[in-house]
């Protein structure tokens, strides 16, 4: 049978069903795993040996029809997106505490809810297949669902009282997901369990298993993001992303240092999490600035008036006349010029990582966060970023990663938790400074001010060079110390940060102003200024 | 026999596509519906040039842009690129009115009579703008008004013209250019991006000589200059003979037909008969719904920004600061019967409007920072703000998939209750229900 | 005044009905209908100004929860949901511990399934009087562990609870049979007049019990073991 061919005649017509979802026509090949096909960024593969099975009941073109119409539905419904993948995992996990057994019900119940809303939406032959698609008892249990949801008989087994507490989930409603999968979860558990009880590893859904490589890299990354953002602590992220170690390491998501030799790339979530939460902000970082040249250059014509001076008339469109409202003036503008070209210069973060400060390993810190998102800023623009993370620096409770544009290095140094003392050594903060590319680095220190040098410290930083920001955590008798201290600094400016939504009000090299007081920030959406031209796709400067 | 008329005018414009994307303007193909790949650019311009719409072609200097602007209105036009290129409006600072639209005829002012001498670019039917943005803001709404109401007007003599397209080019913003306002942006019914086509068909455009040469035929320029100057008025009847020339020419040399005047007006019309489907329109109302709707401020304001936390938080209202205008579901409608006819379809359907629209809502939307924050990052293939409404227009479509039974039996519910019947008002989740119930004095 | 919506005027959806949007609806249904029960119950219960655990009282409130279920058709399912929508913080039912266990009570109790399963081990609230007055021939299977007055004053049913029991379990039951997996609490089998209690851990106090027989794991604790006298479990 040429499956190909089959599948050829049909896709037409189902993506045509489906509202010309944007997939790759889907091919036929041999799948080593018992399923039915599999989807690798957009391309669905059917498995032949499935639909040579299923062909022996079924018309060719129905097989594929119903194959497709279900690798579709997963696409265009449920999940949609490795965000809500995770979502759902994520709730899975927390209810069955096992790898395993959550990614198995999460696809199950990720297969209900496709499944249902194709058979609802669409005219398919999709029922049939599951007529004759065997399994085990979790397969037996949603066919006999299936036939109580469908209205048809489909011959599943499954026990009646089950099916008939399955059968009240709203499956389609996806505000209700979560509510749903840990209610389906519940309900289905004690089958997971003898599955597992068996000893052998729970075999995949016949129709196939949805992991990472349905998605592309862009699509991971961009459900990471989300997820990072609404996932209630660290913690919870770390849970669940490093079931998903393997599948991210190779797309090449936060590979831990501890790589070695040969296989076993680590994924170090924690730093993952910030990378990713990092992205979902923005810091205006005030770069290039332009001057005005000076100069008057003819912009536009205007009607002359007896009242304006003549010198101006352009004579060629006042067709030799000198009348008033028929011959034309130039209005003249100011040009604009780049001023001498600084660029964005190289930063230096200085991150407390004392006793006082938290563990951003264990709780969500705002100032690993507020370093994240500045070094994010810099790197867009090409510059190169260096951490210096102290506690007791006196007694080498510092780590030091040098200039540089390595993502993942930079990271790892600033989830670093020492954890002890805090005092800062200055001599290191400045030879560090020193080995910058561009002569005046900016600065940006993220603290709770309890050091036990700060004088010192607040010595340094008005002595030195470059744009300064200060972001203090909290707000104490140290940090009124020194926000009043350097309250007339020209180059330094200071931000309280007290919750994750003050994170977003910092502005980077913001310099010439004086100090404001720290009110508590706001999220006024005032700096979410929208862009109006398509013809600017860059601003360094905010608005 | 209007089914023939049909496939033979569609034919014929394809043909003139064929013969452009493989002799004149090498691209990649970029745009993919319905089993077809077709360069987003060509295709684009020649929807705006059998429409009559306007266009905005963005890209980095020397990618075509203005090219494929040329070539197409050559062919569709039946106009020889020499007339074509005498009636293009440059954009720099010092363009005047006079340059763009007309001067008075010196001669008779001099005899105190006020006659005007309208130039190409007012008179002809193809409007070339490069680089727009170059022009002054004045000289941009100038052009764009008259385009708009197809009228021109100098000295208190206006002129009219009976069918007219509009190609605007610009470069990405740099020292030397404005910024087009976003009321102007919105007068243009799509952008598109000319892309690089490739290092290997940028080679291709390096080796080929004289492309040009196809459609720069200098005996028939003569007779179109000719025309025009015995004319001051230019009317359609004194261009017919050198039309006819030229399309004379393009026949025997390359085997090609244009398009005479009638015939294209008979291709509006049947882009204009062709029936909406019900999807489509459910499809597009959900788009606008979630552009315009506000549920603290009535509306979208570019003034007025959302809070956090608003119930709307995972709609599109939520990610733009502005409004759509009245005029995107104009040019919504306008490309997507213009690509359903070029597919040959019976009639417009939700693939045509999801194709159409990132195009058509690219320029006229202002998105919030955070929205596009995350969408800067991604992998793409396109500008940023082409990109982000792609991917604006994905997530809505993802909406009206899953509820286009629900939505589109509200609108019927809606209907049957203005009609006067018994019906339960909608309820829902989805703007378009708040909207709905409004329509009806509900809220 | 232009139609808008005209072009829908003659839309018919081209969606399947599924049973499932049938399930859900009743389900919905009949959930509201069990909720206005309930609000009503608590309404009329609420005017009490103090709540007492105290036999009349209990009969006053028990017989009003049946009140508020008449006509109301539901099944098991409907129980065990409505048992999730009373454990949940929102919603308009005020989840208040003893009257709600009566009403999930009476719910039991004049549902149509003779066996009915609630799995408490997902829900944060212990309420008490689960399976007051279970009737014979009905068999009430609390998965986890249960609140205070568990099984009380059972008419002949079977309670079998799989985790532990609160306080009183068992009082002032007339027959039947009440099994406890693991524990018991304080006044276990208070003032119970027949029927039997199989605790299989410790009972941490017993009541005063008139008649009928406990056990504490295969030891029969009430009446007393007589010396030579094998208890086992049967």
């Amino acid at each position: 049978m040429d499956w190909q061919q089959v599948i050829d005649e049909v896709w037409p017509h189902v993506r045509r069903k489906h509202l010309w979802p944007e997939l790759a026509p889907p091919q036929v090949g041999e799948i080593e795993a018992p399923v039915a096909m599999h989807m690798r960024d957009k391309q669905i593969t059917l498995n032949r040996a499935t639909c040579n099975t299923l062909a022996e009941h079924l018309p060719a073109a129905s097989v594929i029809e119903a194959l497709l119409d279900h690798g579709v539905s997963h696409y265009t419904r449920c999940p949609w997106d490795f965000a809500t993948h995770l979502h759902l995992y994520a709730t899975a996990k927390d209810e069955l505490r096992r790898k395993s057994l959550a990614k198995l019900a999460t696809d199950a119940f990720i297969d209900v809810v496709a499944n249902t809303a194709c058979v609802r939406d669409v005219p398919t032959p999709l029922p049939d297949v599951y007529r004759y698609l065997g399994g085990g008892a979790l397969e037996g249990t949603l066919t006999a669902l299936y036939s109580h949801i469908w209205g048809m008989d489909l011959q599943g087994s499954g026990d009646p009282a089950l099916v008939r507490r399955l059968a009240r989930i709203p499956y389609l409603d996806r505000q209700q997901w979560g509510q749903s999968l840990r209610r389906f979860v519940r309900l289905v558990q004690p089958l997971l369990e003898e599955e597992e009880g068996r000893q052998r590893p729970p075999q995949p859904l016949a129709l196939g298993r949805h992991g990472l490589a349905s998605y592309s890299p862009e699509e991971v990354g961009q459900g990471l993001q989300t997820f990072a953002q609404h996932v209630p602590d660290i913690q919870h992220f770390r849970e669940t992303v490093q079931d998903f170690a393997e599948d991210l390491a190779s797309l090449g998501f936060g590979r831990g240092s501890a790589a070695g030799l040969g296989q076993g790339v680590s994924v170090d979530a924690d730093v993952l999490y910030y990378m990713q939460l990092a992205q979902t902000y923005r810091l205006p970082l005030y770069g290039l600035p332009m001057e005005r040249s000076g100069t008057l250059e003819p912009y536009s014509h205007a009607p002359w008036e007896a009242s304006k001076p003549v010198h101006d008339i352009d004579l060629w469109t006042s067709f030799g006349r000198l009348l008033p409202g028929v011959s034309q003036t130039w209005v003249r503008r100011e040009g604009s010029i780049f001023g001498q070209r600084e660029g964005t210069p190289d930063c230096l973060v200085v991150l407390d990582s004392s006793g006082s400060m938290r563990n951003p390993r264990e709780q969500v810190s705002f100032a690993v966060l507020g370093a994240a998102c500045a070094v994010e800023a810099y790197l867009r623009r090409d510059a190169r970023v260096a951490v210096y993370n102290f506690s007791d620096a006196r007694l080498d409770g510092k780590t030091v990663v040098p200039f540089g544009t390595d993502r993942q290095a930079i990271y790892q140094g600033l989830c670093l938790y020492h954890g002890g003392g805090t005092s800062l050594r200055l001599r290191d903060l400045e030879a560090l400074r020193r080995t910058a590319t561009s002569p005046t680095p900016d600065l940006l220190v993220l603290t709770d001010m309890q050091i036990t040098n700060l004088e010192e410290v607040m010595e340094y930083l008005i002595g030195v060079e470059g744009r300064i920001t200060v972001v203090h955590i909290g707000e104490n008798a140290a940090t009124e110390h020194f926000c009043q201290v350097t309250q007339h600094h020209p180059r330094l400016q200071v931000f309280a940060v007290q919750e994750r939504q003050d994170i977003p009000s910092i502005v980077l090299g913001q310099v010439q102003r004086y100090f404001r007081p720290q009110a508590r920030a706001r999220r006024t959406g005032s700096g979410d200024r929208g862009r109006s031209s398509v013809l600017n796709p860059q601003c360094s400067a905010p608005s | 026999m209007t089914a023939m008329r049909t496939k033979t005018s569609r034919d014929k414009v394809r043909k003139l596509y064929a013969f452009i994307g493989e002799n004149l303007y090498f691209s990649r193909p970029d745009l993919h519906i319905q089993g077809e790949s077709t360069n987003a650019t060509l295709l684009l311009s020649f929807l705006t040039a059998l429409t009559g719409g306007k266009a905005l072609v963005i890209g980095e200097p020397g990618l075509g842009k203005t090219t494929a602007a040329e070539y197409v209105c050559a062919l569709v036009y039946g106009l020889p690129l020499g007339i074509i290129w005498s009636s293009a409006v440059s954009g720099h600072p010092e363009q005047t009115e006079e340059k763009i639209v007309g001067r008075p005829n010196l001669g008779k002012l001099n005899q105190g009579e006020e006659v005007v001498i309208w130039s190409y670019f007012a008179r002809l039917p193809v409007k070339i703008v490069d680089e727009i943005n170059r022009l002054p803001e004045t000289k941009q709404s100038l052009i764009l008004d008259g385009v708009e109401r197809g009228k021109w007007e100098y000295l208190n003599q206006g002129l009219v013209n009976d069918e007219f397209c509009l190609f605007a080019t610009a470069n990405y913003q740099d020292q030397g250019t404005n910024t087009l306002v976003p009321p102007l942006l919105d007068r243009f019914d799509v952008v598109v991006e000319s892309k690089h086509p490739g290092a290997n068909i940028a080679a291709l455009i390096g080796q080929a000589t004289c492309r040009d040469v196809v459609l720069h035929h200098r005996a028939s320029e003569e007779a179109f200059f000719e025309a025009l100057r015995r004319d001051g008025n230019g009317t359609p009847a004194s261009l017919e003979k050198a039309h006819q020339g030229f399309a004379k020419v393009l026949r025997q040399h390359y085997g090609l037909e244009t398009l005479s005047r009638a015939e294209r007006q008979a291709v509006r019309h049947e882009m204009a008969a062709l029936e909406v489907d019900l999807a489509a329109n459910a499809f597009l109302r959900m788009t606008l719904a979630e552009l315009s709707f506000c549920c603290k401020y009535g509306q979208k304001r570019s003034n007025e920004v959302c809070d956090e936390g608003c119930h709307y938080t995972g709609y599109l209202c939520y990610t733009v600061n502005n409004c759509a205008s009245n005029r995107l579901p104009g040019s919504i409608y306008r490309y997507a019967r213009a690509l359903a006819w070029w597919l040959g379809s019976e009639r417009v359907e939700v693939e045509h409007v999801r194709s159409i629209l990132p195009y058509a809502l690219a320029h006229r939307t202002q998105w919030r920072e955070s929205y596009l924050l995350l969408r800067e990052r991604e992998r793409r293939y396109e500008p940023l703000l082409l990109h982000a409404a792609r991917h604006a227009t994905a997530e809505v479509f993802r909406r009206f998939h899953e509820q286009r039974h629900e939505i589109m039996q509200a609108l019927g519910a809606a209907a049957h209750i203005l009609a006067g019947e018994e019906f339960m008002s909608p309820q829902g989740d989805h703007p378009l229900y708040a909207e709905i119930r409004r329509d009806l004095g509900l809220e | 005044m232009v139609n808008p919506f005209q072009e829908f005027f003659a839309y018919t959806t081209s969606a399947r009905e599924l049973p499932l949007d049938h399930i859900l609806a009743r389900r919905d249904r009949v959930l509201q209908r069990l909720l206005q029960s309930y609000q009503a119950f608590v309404e009329e219960e609420s005017t009490q100004l103090v709540w007492v655990v105290e036999q009349g009282a209990l009969s006053r409130a028990y017989a009003t929860a049946v009140d508020a279920l008449k006509g109301v058709e539901f099944t098991v399912e409907d129980v065990e949901d409505m048992c999730v929508e009373l454990d949940g913080a929102n919603g308009i039912a005020t989840p208040l511990g003893a009257p709600s266990g009566l009403f999930i009570a009476a719910m039991c109790n004049h549902v149509q399934n003779r066996d009915i399963v609630l799995n408490l081990r997902n829900l944060v609230r212990r309420w008490p009087f689960l399976g007051y007055r279970l009737p014979r021939g009905r068999h009430l299977q609390l998965e986890g562990d249960a609140g205070d007055f568990v099984g009380a004053l059972l008419e002949g049913g079977e309670v079998t609870v799989t985790g532990n029991a609160g306080n009183y379990a068992g009082i002032g039951m007339r027959s039947g049979l009440l099994r406890i997996g693991y524990s018991s609490g304080k006044h276990t089998a208070e003032g119970m007049r027949g029927g039997t209690i199989r605790v299989q851990g410790r009972i941490a106090g017993m009541g005063r019990v008139k008649r009928g027989t406990v056990y504490e794991g295969n030891q029969r604790v009430f009446p007393a073991e007589k010396e030579g006298e094998w208890t086992g479990s049967r």
